[in-house]
């Protein structure tokens, strides 16, 4: 327990002192969401049919800016060593990292998108779908883009977006989908998601571990 | 304290040592050699438990064990990269050190003051020489009050004067009963058993 006190402390000192983590994905999401309707079409009718899409378009490719490298940055200096030797566990080190990149890449993202939602006359009555899609969606997100930065340590990181975009198409779609509803509803997608949450979070953490301990046999 | 009896390990299809076997008693320390790629940092690896795909055993006070790991309380590990974040300063990463979880904070302050490093505690890591880097990592290695310590190239990139305050600090934790297995391409250090990793090789 003081083990993971440490690291998680540890975690969110690393993030906070390495602005690009944060700044880039929400620099990138704000570009995206302005240029849609400048490059798109104006027309108001057509932009809210089209926004729940092009938002979580914009936070799918955001959130891949940070999260494919989570595991990096521990594999060169050698902190993933020490976490083996010390007979750490790697099941609670994994979900702390990820809990800590979605805290400083997908929250802030989250927050943002609340208040660009009316650069695409996204319907206000859906806005409780949308953030509620966008917190469960993006946390799977997460422990997919875990398992393809597991995967691809120490090789290019062409192979992480490969092995992560194929693996978000689900949650894309329900998600996207799940927006669409006037939030006086509980949608159906919204609740497959929320499924998809609570089968990706086990079965997703250990194959991370499985991915890691690869690359130490 | 450790027995290795009949280690082996290959890597892709290629045995790095074959038959390894020595015995390492409490006081003892063993310098493990050999030319590059003949598997010292591997066998360093092995014996902390990070890598396990081996052939032999490893017994340790008369009990078989997988690795040291079971006693990783009791085992300090230096590996050949320091695991120190760069973005961070020598305090913040001495403060979330998992090598100083038991350690003596007034013995680690007085080997970074011995070691000229109290003056860079709140510089960035990344700011520092490899040298420093080094010296910081060897600091939490002086300060802990583990029984085995497992060294991948200690000495790499120090200078004499920081080499001998650490040597010498070394030396009365061996007397006190602590073994120390590390590797090293330095001939000039005594007073060690020396264990050729190309005397292995097929």
């Amino acid at each position: 327990m003081n083990f993971i006190k440490t690291f998680f402390s540890r975690e969110i000192l690393v993030y906070s002192k390495k602005s690009s983590n944060i700044i880039s994905p929400i620099v990138f999401f704000l570009i995206c969401i302005t240029f849609f309707p400048l490059a798109v079409s104006n027309d108001p009718i057509q932009l809210s049919r089209l926004a729940p899409g092009l938002i979580w378009i914009c936070i799918l490719l955001s959130g891949m800016l940070s999260i494919q490298t989570i595991f990096k940055e521990d594999f060169d200096d050698g902190s993933l060593d020490l976490f083996y030797a010390k007979d750490f566990s790697i099941l609670q080190i994994i979900l702390v990292k990820i809990i800590v990149n979605w805290i400083f890449s997908a929250l802030p993202l989250i927050i943002l998108s609340s208040s660009m939602v009316f650069l695409l006359y996204f319907p206000l009555s859906n806005l409780l779908n949308l953030l509620s899609s966008l917190l469960i969606g993006t946390i799977i997100i997460s422990f997919f883009g875990a398992l393809a930065g597991a995967l691809s340590l120490g090789k290019n990181s062409i192979l992480a977006s490969a092995i992560m975009l194929p693996l978000s198409l689900p949650v894309l779609i329900l998600g996207s989908s799940a927006s669409t509803y006037s939030s006086e509803n509980i949608s159906f997608f919204l609740l497959l998601l929320l499924s998809l949450l609570f089968l990706t979070i086990p079965v997703i953490s250990l194959a991370c571990m499985g991915a890691i301990r690869l690359h130490y046999e | 304290m450790l027995t290795i009896q009949g280690l082996s390990y290959a890597y892709s299809d290629r045995f790095l040592f074959k038959n390894l076997s020595f015995h390492l008693n409490p006081g003892e320390v063993i310098k493990i050699s050999g030319a590059n790629g003949s598997g010292k940092t591997t066998l360093i690896k092995i014996l902390t438990g990070i890598l396990k795909n081996y052939e032999g055993k490893i017994s340790l006070k008369n009990e078989e064990e997988k690795s040291l790991k079971n006693l990783s309380d009791e085992v300090f590990y230096m590996g050949h990269k320091n695991a120190l974040k760069e973005n961070l300063t020598v305090q913040e990463n001495l403060q979330h050190d998992f090598r100083l979880l038991n350690s003596n904070k007034n013995e680690l302050d007085s080997y970074l003051e011995k070691l000229n490093l109290k003056e860079f505690l709140f510089t960035r890591v990344s700011e520092l020489s490899e040298g420093q880097k080094r010296k910081i990592i060897l600091a939490c290695c002086l300060a802990s009050n583990s029984s085995i310590y497992l060294l991948d190239e200690p000495f790499i990139n120090l200078d004499v004067d920081s080499q001998e305050i650490i040597m010498e600090a070394m030396d009365s934790k061996i007397h006190n009963g602590a073994a120390v297995i590390f590797t090293s391409h330095d001939q000039n250090i005594k007073n060690s058993i020396e264990l050729n990793l190309n005397d292995y090789k097929l």
